[in-house]
């Protein structure tokens, strides 16, 4: 279990991290989401003893990272997907690694293939491409087959056929009882296999919830409509109970004598229906599933009145 | 321990855990009590439990310099400069003594001093060995941090005075095996090619040798450890090697210039011969038989060797408390 209680970090003048708050639990995949800049690495740096902290601690298993007397049987980490010398090979570079905690020369062969790099194990990790280096950051957390992993924006490099794989291995992990705590900027890749999610923007903790109950609160479907009667299509849908009307502004799509409608709680067939028998005229009628990105965006940019 | 308990500890050796997919192993399973059979074998760890030890950091740093060629190269050069700057300054010698090839023995205005002569044929190849030995102890370092290799070391393990220490030992293994495999090459090179080669030498000093065999690499590890230092104090390459190369060379030439150009100067004979440069200088020649009468305080060898040990311990000292403390990334 991770636990990061009331961190703070200034850097100069700027207030990096304000009191962050968060727990990744054990047998469960957290999401760290946030914009660039928000302070997802700065957290995941102090809590592995990269930076220091003005104030707050962060505990692994109970204890700081600095303090682990079996730092990767208890995490690991990748921060930067090239964290390996270029000119190194990256069997030899994971051996050097694994050397430090006693760790079995064997192990080494066993994250290769876990990440399916045994091809590349004697080429220098400078002539890997971005994916292979990130997996290659990968093979060495998992080195010490640590009971947390700490994953920053490793999502955000790897190719299609790398992130499903690395997606069913993080579940395997997390379903052996680790806590995997995966940061990123992108909240529909994360949604896809976190169990619980925590929003930083700022450098202040949004939100802490699960993935299912965002989704819950945040997705709704909804019908969006142009029309260049506002009025009458105001009045035929008036009656019914349970629907909202949002006149949205105007944009470029937009012709200019139309005006733009969302209207939520209404089914799709009943709605075009009332609309053809009032004779309204409609430029566009589609429905709209709002996506997480749009809530998550609503959120870190303040606006929780967006939310229904 | 019982014969069944011992039974069971061979079978755990022999174990090869798998998780569910027969490739993860299980959290908390026995990969770590896997029997160590690697090439290397005296760098692999002998204890099974993924603990992190100083001995495993040692292993793990000696691991990752032997994995780069450039260390490789960097050691190479300490080593080979020894007997190449001997053979140079044996022949420049013989010239100048106007000897032939067929010649085995020094003129006699040369006989006293044919001992410091010899030695220091030997012993010349170190000069240029200190600032190859002292770039190599930046680069261990410096480099991570340009390629931010230090952010897996130091997740790997997060204790960092245990990190500077366990390369500082690596480092200082391999500079002194390298400095004594070029300094043996350069007394064979030396005893080869100056005259005295068939018996002792007139004017030969047992302490010389001792001090220039031993001592000289030993004196290196302290260049290296030097370097070391200033690189966990600059963080940076550029500046690792702009302050070594200013502390031994920059350093001394500008007092040496001042003292020349300014008469009234003749206090800076003191620092200057406090420098790393000049106190290599004053440690190789030995004895404390440099001492120039009515020039003031000279150090003897042993006092050389001393202060360059506090030249060192100050820029690893210092190097220590900031890379201790610096906010990496």
């Amino acid at each position: 279990m991770i636990v990061v209680d009331s961190l703070t970090k200034r850097f100069g003048s700027r207030k990096a991290l304000n009191r962050v708050s968060f727990t990744a639990r054990d047998g469960r995949v957290t999401g760290f989401v946030g914009p660039k800049g928000a302070g997802k690495s700065t957290t995941l740096r102090i809590a592995l003893g990269l930076v220091r902290p003005d104030a707050g601690k962060a505990l692994f298993d109970g204890r700081p990272f600095v303090r682990l007397s079996s730092p990767m049987r208890t995490a690991g980490a990748v921060l930067n997907p090239r964290n390996a010398h270029p000119a190194c090979k990256a069997r030899d570079h994971l051996l050097a690694l694994a050397a430090i905690s006693g760790i079995d020369h064997r192990r080494v062969d066993q994250v290769l293939e876990m990440v399916g790099l045994q091809s590349v194990a004697d080429r220098p990790t400078g002539s890997l491409s971005l994916g292979m280096s990130q997996r290659l950051a990968l093979a060495a957390a998992l080195l010490g087959d640590p009971h947390n992993l700490v994953l920053d924006e490793l999502l955000d490099g790897l190719a299609s056929e790398g992130t499903e794989r690395v997606r069913e291995m993080w579940r395997g992990l997390a379903s052996q009882g680790r806590a995997v705590l995966l940061s990123s900027r992108k909240i529909n890749e994360v949604a896809q296999i976190a169990d619980d999610l925590v929003i930083i923007a700022k450098g202040r903790i949004l939100e802490r919830t699960t993935v299912a109950r965002f989704i819950g609160e945040h997705s709704r479907d909804s019908i969006y409509a142009v029309t260049p009667q506002p009025d009458q299509l105001k009045a035929a849908l008036a009656t019914a109970a349970g629907i909202s009307i949002t006149r949205l502004p105007p944009d470029e799509s937009c012709p200019p004598d139309a005006a733009r409608f969302r209207i939520q709680g209404a089914p799709l067939a009943s709605t075009a229906s009332i609309l053809a028998q009032e004779r309204v005229v409609l430029y566009d009628f589609q429905p709209e599933e709002v996506s997480l990105e749009q809530a998550y965006k609503d959120i870190i940019h303040g606006r929780r009145d967006a939310r229904p | 321990m019982s014969a069944g308990s011992g039974r069971r500890f061979r079978r755990s050796l022999r174990e090869v855990p798998s998780g569910p997919d027969n490739a993860t192993p299980r959290h908390g399973s026995a990969f770590t009590r896997l029997r160590r059979t690697s090439g290397l074998s005296f760098l692999d760890s002998r204890r099974p439990c993924g603990q992190l030890t100083f001995f495993g950091a040692v292993r793990g740093e000696l691991r990752k310099m032997l994995s780069l060629r450039s260390t490789w190269v960097l050691l190479l050069i300490v080593m080979l400069l020894q007997p190449l700057s001997t053979g140079l300054m044996a022949c420049g010698t013989r010239a100048m003594a106007g000897l032939g090839w067929q010649t085995d023995r020094l003129p006699a205005h040369l006989l006293p001093a044919s001992s410091d002569v010899f030695w220091s044929a030997v012993a010349f190849g170190l000069f240029p060995g200190m600032i190859v030995a002292g770039i190599l102890g930046i680069l261990v370092l410096t480099r991570e941090f340009s390629d931010a290799t230090i952010e897996s070391t130091l997740t790997a393990n997060p204790r960092r005075g245990m990190v500077l220490t366990a390369k500082g030992l690596a480092l200082a293994l391999l500079t002194w095996l390298a400095a004594q495999v070029g300094l043996l090459l350069s007394w064979i090179l030396a005893t080869l090619l100056l005259p005295g080669r068939s018996g002792v030498l007139p004017a030969y000093k047992p302490g010389l040798a001792l001090i220039d065999l031993l001592g000289g690499p030993l004196m290196l590890i302290l260049f290296a450890l030097m370097g070391l230092g200033l690189g966990a104090l600059s963080r940076s390459k550029v500046g690792g090697i702009g302050t070594f190369l200013g502390l031994t060379l920059a350093l001394p030439l500008i007092l040496g210039l001042m003292q020349g150009l300014n008469s009234h100067a003749g206090w800076l004979q003191i620092p200057f011969r406090l420098t790393p440069t000049s106190l290599l200088s004053t440690f190789l020649c030995g004895l404390g038989q440099a001492v120039e009468a009515g020039r003031g305080w000279w150090p003897t060898w042993w006092q050389a060797g001393l202060i360059m040990m506090v030249w060192t311990a100050l820029c690893c000292a210092l190097g220590t408390l900031v890379f201790r403390r610096a906010d990496i990334g």
